[in-house]
């Protein structure tokens, strides 16, 4: 009588799962290299930050704690930063899972959807008009993070001939995709992030602009958000493109 | 298809894979790599296929599992198909997804009736869902199962008659099987019925840190005994769309073209002969 196929599956799972020699190790190991190497993939700057051999070992915790759920790689890694957080060893690299939360925002930025930015002259157009409200274009990531992660991944983007001078501040990183080979990777500051939360929650141009001058007066709202156009922040109506 | 030499794309050599000027050349991809939302990844596929015809070669249907496709991913696959019209579509004979979890690889199967009924219900699925015929890939072997019913190639004949599939067959992955399982390449590849057979892969691999198991690692140059292998093929079967893959150690693209050379005067002459 032959095996039923499930039981099979279940008994070759858990052998993969299980230290081994020999042809079940190859097994074993293709499979945690897949993995590895998609979160290797998409976190390039938390392996540069810990070394490559460390990053390996974490890498393989990681795996063997939350293995793939979906066949497609491209995003692997989803819960990395915040799993990050809880490992013992993070209290030596305080800001390592907050570059995590960046590189995250990068990937997705990049994997995202295609749209046509809102261009500078429809956008002063929209934003004369009493309701107004704008549409984020569909790659565009941003958070506000206690640590300058967002400066120590722009500086590990270039390859690096000194020691890193950080201000020790929080900041917020954006990115967006206008096009689908340009990125920016940009600093955001608290005036910027308060008016991107408001437009991404639905409020319209004018009550987050109103909002966002009590908290921060001295701004001038009016670049800021020129400044958020130009970079391709915000879609043109009905372009997004998914496949 | 025209029975000519591909190689696997890498974005690392799109402008030159854009500007080359091979006749007949073409690209495949894995399937799983472009179901994103937008980006480069895809934008540059969309350049390629305006140039050269393009094959898409999934990994991840898990097609010899008990369960049937995943349903999200099989509709991934299909948007890739409508959007990108490949001339070939390929999966393989193997499974990667169990109880909700995804297994980065492709795991075997004892050849039983419960699995060649599975699997060719499996295959049913994703060619209706497709509306076109896909071509299923022979595994590599690392493990000897003892619990066989069949010799794999009466099971890829069978798949095929039962499915309407095509078969992949991918000469590396005979030899390195044949090495550590213990089998006849030779015999294997000349059990395989020729009218099945839509497309070739041709790899690179490697031997394991304790020297006893080959790797089908793909991380390497195309050894001479699957050359040999292949030439052989060929000239029983005739021309068939050929690939070249290599997946680690990435060489410029100029020498990944001579492999594809190397593969198109086999094909070339076999289509010669056949004149």
């Amino acid at each position: 009588m032959p095996p039923d196929l499930l039981e099979f599956q279940r008994d070759f799972a858990a052998a993969i799962d299980r230290p081994a020699t020999g042809a079940m190790a190859v097994y074993r190991n293709t499979v945690l290299h897949g993995a590895v190497e998609a979160l290797r993939a998409n976190y390039p700057v938390v392996e540069q930050l810990v070394g490559s051999e460390m990053f390996a070992q974490v890498a393989v915790d990681y795996a063997t704690e939350c293995p793939p759920r979906r066949p497609v790689l491209a995003l692997y890694g989803e819960r990395f930063a915040d799993w990050l957080e809880t490992q013992p060893w993070i209290a030596d690299l305080p800001y390592l899972a907050d570059v995590a939360r960046v590189e995250r925002l990068h990937i997705e930025c990049l994997m995202s959807a295609d749209a046509q930015p809102l261009p500078a002259q429809q956008a002063r157009a929209i934003c004369g008009q009493p309701e107004a409200r704008l549409k984020l274009h569909p790659s565009v990531r941003f958070t506000w993070l206690l640590v300058p992660a967002m400066s120590i991944w722009l500086a590990h983007q270039q390859s690096l001939d000194a020691e890193l001078e950080l201000d020790w501040v929080a900041e917020g990183p954006l990115f967006v995709r206008p096009e689908p080979f340009v990125t920016h990777a940009l600093h955001i500051g608290r005036a910027a992030h308060r008016l991107l939360f408001g437009i991404r929650l639905g409020e319209t141009v004018s009550s987050a602009m109103a909002a966002t001058a009590r908290l921060y007066p001295e701004e001038d709202l009016t670049a800021v958000l020129a400044s958020l156009v130009t970079f391709g922040v915000f879609a043109a109506p009905s372009t997004e493109r998914t496949i | 298809m025209t029975p000519a030499a591909g190689i696997g794309f890498k974005a690392e050599h799109f402008d030159e894979a854009l500007a080359s000027p091979a006749a007949g050349l073409w690209f495949e991809v894995h399937a799983e790599n472009y179901m994103v939302a937008g980006g480069p990844r895809l934008a540059m596929l969309e350049h390629l296929r305006r140039e050269r015809s393009l094959s898409l070669h999934g990994v991840g249907m898990s097609l010899a599992g008990a369960a049937e496709p995943d349903a999200d991913h099989l509709m991934a696959l299909k948007r890739l198909v409508d959007r990108f019209e490949p001339a070939l579509v390929s999966e393989h004979l193997a499974w990667s997804r169990l109880d909700g979890r995804c297994f980065p690889d492709l795991l075997p199967v004892p050849r039983t009736n419960e699995v060649l009924t599975r699997c060719a219900a499996n295959i049913g699925r994703v060619q209706d869902a497709l509306g076109r015929q896909i071509l299923i890939e022979n595994p590599t072997h690392y493990l000897n199962l003892s619990e066989h019913n069949w010799s794999e190639t009466s099971f890829l004949a069978e798949l095929a008659r039962r499915s309407g599939c095509g078969l992949l067959i991918d000469v590396n992955n005979v030899a390195v099987g044949a090495h550590n399982t213990s089998f006849d390449a030779v015999a294997w590849l000349d059990a395989i019925p020729a009218e099945r057979v839509g497309e070739i892969h041709l790899a690179g691999h490697s031997l394991d840190a304790e020297g006893s198991v080959l790797i089908d690692s793909h991380d390497a140059a195309v050894s001479d005994d699957v050359w040999q292998l292949y030439e052989a093929f060929v000239a029983r079967i005739g021309p068939r769309p050929t690939l070249i893959e290599r997946d680690g150690n990435i060489p410029p693209f100029a020498e990944l073209m001579q492999e594809h050379d190397r593969a198109q005067r086999t094909l070339g002459g076999e289509m010669a002969l056949a004149a």
